[in-house]
């Protein structure tokens, strides 16, 4: 039997046990996807590697208190820790450092033909969404990016399914906004 | 903007952010079971809850017996600390120099305020 076959839930109580090969295959199963997330949400990637080691570090010490009777999956609460670790870091950063992160975008010195290049517009991506509303930023990532369901997406924030379409609906329509007056103002630039 | 160059937008920035995890990330992940210790699970175990209970339970007994104590000393002696403020207070008149506790009764009549007064003048 491969190890595909065992649930996360069930690796999490093996881990609740000690078992490291458990760990092990939790860890290869979700890490990656997990720091993409981070690194989206927080724009930052060594700030995400961080996040990461503590969410490992609260699935290796809380697994003993697993309670399979409850029914809860394992990829939605890991999602909440990730997510809530995210939030803490967001709050203890200082003004300057989100500064930082928006400076990286290139400036309009590009020619015509690096402006919508595709890594130009991943960048005019990356900073539309550090100015979206967390909530908003949030529903866009799970569903666009970590294809989550919306049912499983409003899970993971604790909302309803509405208030979860409601965010992505006004996620989308502000991200388009704020997309089309940069590239406006890119054009002015260059024009 | 549409949808569909918005979508394009996103699938873009999609590709180009899903860093994969460095070695060093996956070796102290990997790291975590070998240095940190399990939080304790539930247990049934008498001696454990002995173990648990015993030390926290006489704290707080000392607590509210101390609590008590002094409690009811503390009280008592406020009262009377502010009763003998009021025994000792001075009453100053000018060019007379200070009438204290005796004298500080007939003041509170105010003829004989008066009259002391004219005597200092």
């Amino acid at each position: 039997m491969g190890t595909d076959a065992i649930t996360d839930e069930d690796l999490m109580l093996r881990i609740g046990e000690g078992d490291q090969t458990a760990y092990g295959i939790l860890v290869d199963r979700h890490l990656s996807l997990n720091l993409g997330y981070a690194t989206k949400l927080l724009g930052n990637e060594a700030e995400a590697e961080e996040v990461m080691q503590e969410a490992f570090v609260r699935v290796w010490k809380h697994a003993n208190r697993w309670d399979p009777s409850r029914n809860t999956r394992f990829t939605t609460w890991f999602y909440r820790v990730v997510t809530n670790l995210c939030y803490d870091v967001g709050r203890k950063r200082k003004p300057q450092e989100k500064v930082e992160v928006l400076e990286r975008i290139p400036s309009g010195e590009a020619s015509a033909e690096n402006v919508i290049a595709v890594e130009q517009r991943s960048d005019q991506v990356k900073k539309a969404l550090q100015e979206l509303p967390q909530r908003q930023r949030m529903a866009i990532m799970l569903c666009y990016f970590q294809g989550l369901s919306n049912r499983e997406a409003s899970e993971v924030m604790e909302v309803s399914l509405n208030a979860l379409e409601s965010y992505l609906v006004r996620g989308r329509r502000n991200l388009a906004d704020i997309l089309r007056d940069e590239k406006d103002s890119l054009l002015k630039e260059i024009g | 903007m549409n949808d569909l160059k918005l979508n394009e937008y996103l699938n873009a920035y999609g590709k180009s952010h899903s860093p994969e995890p460095s070695r060093a990330l996956i070796d102290n992940i990997m790291a975590i079971p070998r240095e940190i210790d399990q939080s304790p699970g539930f247990s049934w175990n008498i001696s454990d809850w002995f173990l648990f209970l015993v030390p926290r339970l006489s704290g707080l007994t000392a607590v509210c017996i101390l609590g008590i104590y002094m409690g009811g000393a503390g009280s008592s002696a406020l009262a009377e600390d502010e009763i003998a403020v009021i025994n000792s207070q001075t009453f100053e008149i000018v060019g007379a120099g200070g009438v204290s506790e005796g004298d500080a009764e007939p003041l509170l009549d105010v003829e004989e305020f008066i009259f002391a007064e004219e005597q200092v003048q």
